[in-house]
């Protein structure tokens, strides 16, 4: 039996419902809670999603699947976000090993790169100039400490 | 007339003139850079006040809090990224009208409003400062709540033609304000044992993570890089029937700045969203909001700017910060020996006339500094896409680590991306997220303290008239979307 979009959500907000609900309950109770409870105010907004996602699924099981070809033209456009997410993954990653201004560099590059341009000296250079630039308007002007980076430490 | 004198003579003599000049630059800067809120970029300068003439010091600050209200719009408008909390209802109609290839008269509105604004705030600031003052003393717990509540009624209209997944996306927004430490009891809640989340999650993370690294994503998914339209380099301003149409989001966004900027805790982001609303609801043309519509820009816009002169009301007259900007002022004024209140008017009229005079300057410089440096910023985001999305990528970044110095914040605002992507591609506004994240803590902190002052009467938010009140106007607005939905859809498959 194929779902439509608005059913399969609903069920995945229904199973979130729950699941967050689970963690509610297994709240540590203090000896300072009030009447409510720190789970309180989480169990009802638990039981109204839950209650929302249950009416999500039925209207969309009602109203049937979508066609399936809008489906299918987006499975490459995820991939192409799932690539840009990983390079900001990387970025968390590597900033505390490369420093801010380096890694900022390196991003600037890859992403434009990833995004259509071609790799050349002018990319590398504006990249470059360009992480000056941020670390001179954080580092410098706002007088906020950005990581250095590890490489430093190993020049000595 | 002596109260003129005094303020001339106090901007005059001395550095006032040129620290106001600074402070608002400093504060169009640092609001545009996103993650720093105007409260930081008034706390980056606390330290250097020190020294300062207390005239010049209070200007300046002042200054930068105009300046960072002002300058939150820029990005909001030109790459969708909400330099500040209460910039978010501007990336609504401010971002459509960028893609529709008016950026320029986007950012001439915002500009426009946003100084009418302020200088309507500061108006209600120097005329009606006792008088309004009494409002902000008036407000209780369960009026707090019942503000929070009026609030999330927003939702019903931001929902974008589903109430259902309007609700389920401001419910999601409220769990996750509720991450971090309980603020009754203090236990900590749905951290999984990391501490970085004991503090909760910033609202101003979940709103770049949802509207800037989502619209990231979003247009490196696109398979073929559809050109933007030609967009217009120049900075426009409405045309007299544009700005006739404008009087009423702007009366509209300066009623209620004035109100929330007077109650501690409501502030500019609630304004900004409840003047979208109202303002979407007596438009004679509902139906553009949310597809570029300049009221959309002008009602908020107009509502966070008046509170940078409202919110100064209960600081000035009762000594109440109502802000983390008016708490960094108070600051300001502690250094300097001077205490908020009644009797600062007689203890130093310098100070307090010299700051109304410099208000007056710092909106006016607004003005003529977004003049300035608004055509180098539409010439900025006219560069080629990835260059775009990858300096926008590295601003982010960089904005977000600047917040709390903290990586785990990246992860979080990255999070918040794939969220923000998903709810695109299903179909689920997050607008109503937004809300839910920020109204969140207001509601449930306030709904159990009203709780445990009345010993559990539920009773209590129906005997304070204020907190009554509130509820319904809430209810009214709930039961007014919802029928304006219901219309639409009968309307619809005939159409």
């Amino acid at each position: 039996m194929h779902l439509g979009r608005d059913a399969v959500t609903g069920l995945g907000v229904l199973v979130f419902a729950v699941a967050y609900w689970l963690v509610a309950d297994r709240l540590q109770v203090s000896l300072l809670a009030d009447a409510v409870g720190a789970d309180g105010v989480p169990k009802v907004l638990a039981v109204a999603l839950a209650m929302l996602g249950a009416l999500l699924a039925f209207s969309g099981w009602r109203a049937g699947p979508e066609p399936a070809s809008a489906e299918s033209v987006q499975s490459g456009a995820h991939l192409r976000a799932a690539g840009l997410l990983a390079v900001g993954c990387a970025y968390v990653v590597l900033m505390p090993i490369f420093g801010f201004a380096l890694a900022t560099w390196i991003l600037i590059v890859v992403v434009a790169v990833y995004a259509g341009l071609a790799m050349s000296r002018n990319l590398v250079a504006i990249g470059a100039i360009a992480g000056g630039v941020f670390w001179f308007m954080f580092v410098k002007l706002l007088g906020i400490s950005m990581p250095t980076g590890m490489w430093l430490e190993l020049i000595g | 007339m002596d109260a003129i004198i005094i303020a001339w003579n106090a901007l005059t003599q001395g550095w006032a003139i040129p620290a106001c000049v600074f402070g608002v630059v400093w504060g169009i800067f640092g609001g545009a850079m996103p993650g720093i809120s105007p409260s930081i970029a008034m706390a980056l300068l606390l330290p250097f006040t020190y020294g300062m003439d207390p005239v010049a010091a209070i200007v300046m600050l002042a200054a930068v809090y105009v300046g960072a209200e002002y300058g939150g719009s820029i990005p909001a408008i030109l790459i969708r990224t909400p330099g500040t909390n209460s910039a978010a209802a501007t990336t609504i109609d401010g971002y459509e009208m960028s893609r529709q290839g008016k950026a320029g008269l986007a950012l001439g509105i915002s500009l426009a409003c946003g100084t009418i604004g302020g200088l309507f705030g500061l108006a209600m600031l120097i005329l009606m400062t006792e008088p309004l003052a009494r409002v902000a003393l008036a407000f209780t717990p369960p009026a707090y709540f019942s503000l929070g509540v009026l609030g999330l009624s927003v939702i019903a209209g931001l929902s974008g033609g589903s109430l259902v997944k309007g609700l389920i996306a401001g419910i999601l927004g409220f769990m996750v304000a509720t991450v971090g430490t309980d603020p009754v009891s203090g236990v900590p809640r749905f951290i999984f044992g990391e501490a970085d989340l004991l503090g909760g999650i910033r609202p101003i993370l979940a709103m770049i993570g949802l509207f800037a690294v989502s619209e990231m994503l979003v247009q490196i998914s696109e398979p073929d890089w559809v050109k933007a339209k030609e967009r217009s380099l120049r900075l426009e301003f409405p045309d007299w029937t544009l700005w006739k149409r404008l009087i009423p989001s702007q009366l509209i966004g300066g009623t209620i700045g004035l109100f929330e900027g007077l109650t501690p805790g409501g502030g500019g982001t609630i304004a900004a969203f409840l003047s979208y609303n109202e303002a979407k609801r007596w438009s004679k043309h509902p139906e553009e909001f949310g597809k570029g519509s300049p009221e959309g820009v002008a009602a908020p816009e107009c509502a966070n700017n008046v509170v940078t002169g409202s919110a100064l009301i209960p600081l000035l007259s009762l000594g109440i910060p109502g802000s983390n900007s008016a708490a960094i002022l108070l600051g300001g004024l502690l250094i300097h020996g001077l205490a908020p209140g009644p009797m600062l008017f007689e203890r130093a009229p310098d100070v307090v006339y010299g700051l109304y005079g410099g208000l007056l300057v710092a909106n006016a410089l607004m003005f003529v500094i977004g003049l300035i440096i608004l055509p180098p910023c539409l010439w900025l985001v006219n560069r080629p896409k990835p260059y775009l999305i990858a300096f926008i990528l590295a601003l982010v970044f960089a904005g977000v680590f600047s917040v709390q110095q903290s990586i785990f914040d990246i992860g979080l605002v990255l999070g918040f991306g794939v969220a923000g992507y998903l709810m695109k591609r299903l179909d689920m506004p997050f607008l109503p997220m937004v809300l839910g994240v920020v109204l969140g803590p207001m509601v449930e902190s306030n709904y159990r303290r009203s709780l445990v002052l009345s010993d559990g009467d539920y009773f209590v938010f129906l005997q304070d008239p204020i907190s009554l009140g509130l509820l319904i106007a809430a209810a009214g607005l709930l039961a007014y979307s919802i029928r304006r939905e219901r219309r639409a859809g009968r309307t619809e498959p005939s159409a």
